[in-house]
């Protein structure tokens, strides 16, 4: 359903997420991004340009990372989702709650 | 009309989705229309089966498309635990990060998202969700 793949950018683990993040995929993202936050990494973007579609358990392993990464110093921002994702991340309030930017080199500035 | 029956599992949710988008498009629903349908009955279905049925593989989903012309309707019915959307409130969004509940944003993301949102419990017929989606361009 999803493809992730991770990369690091001068200590931020920039996350590409790829294809439908519905109910069934939600656990992939979820164990992804839980190694890590395990792994030690406090700083991670999440780049939605290929994400075609969010549920609102794809919403809540965000929201969960996002608190993760707060508790420890740390952050998480959003870039280049789509209208229809960002949309649905205008309708749950998340565009308040994270900074959803509009390139990675925007995002990264916000670190 | 038309029928289908799933098992009760996420991973059916897939084939859920592509039974709703296709009746969607049949429909006329633009394409924001049928990522709206598709994203609600998604929430519903997972719904059903965390709350409805309690978990994986206790129970079928059973979805209804009624194409309309500019218009879809969507009826999803089980025979789980009654469960009424209207009685979850809308989750406070005004919160700091740390404070925020994320149960809830799933049914609030189908009351914003469809027209009509009914639900009905019945001990004979168990519980069934109606949706309906209209097309703006015939409004």
């Amino acid at each position: 359903m999803i493809d992730v793949s991770s990369r690091d950018e001068n200590g931020v683990q920039i996350v590409e997420v790829e294809g439908k993040l519905n109910t069934g995929a939600s656990p992939d993202l979820e164990k992804y991004l839980s190694t890590l936050v395990e792994e030690g990494w406090t700083k991670i973007l999440l780049n939605l340009e290929y994400l075609d579609f969010i549920a609102s358990t794809g919403l809540r392993v965000i929201l969960a990372t996002g608190k993760r990464l707060v508790g420890t110093g740390g952050k998480l921002v959003i870039c280049n989702p789509n209208l229809m994702v960002m949309d649905v991340l205008k309708m749950s309030g998340f565009n308040q709650m994270f900074e959803v930017c509009d390139s990675e080199e925007e995002a990264l500035e916000n670190f | 009309m038309k029928t289908s029956s799933f098992p009760g599992r996420y991973d059916s949710l897939a084939k859920v989705s592509e039974f709703v988008v296709n009746a969607a498009k049949e429909a006329g629903l633009n394409s924001e229309e049928v990522y709206a349908v598709e994203l609600a009955v998604d929430e519903a279905c997972c719904n059903i089966i965390d709350h409805a049925y309690g978990g994986e593989g206790l129970g079928e989903l059973n979805c209804t498309v009624k194409v309309d012309q500019g218009k879809l309707t969507v009826i999803l019915s089980d025979t789980g635990k009654a469960f009424d959307p209207k009685s979850i409130p809308d989750p406070k969004l005004d919160v700091p990060l740390e404070q925020l509940k994320p149960r809830g944003v799933g049914l609030y993301l189908m009351r914003k998202l469809m027209d009509d949102i009914n639900y009905e419990t019945s001990p004979n017929h168990g519980n069934t969700l109606t949706m309906v989606k209209r097309s703006q361009s015939d409004n």
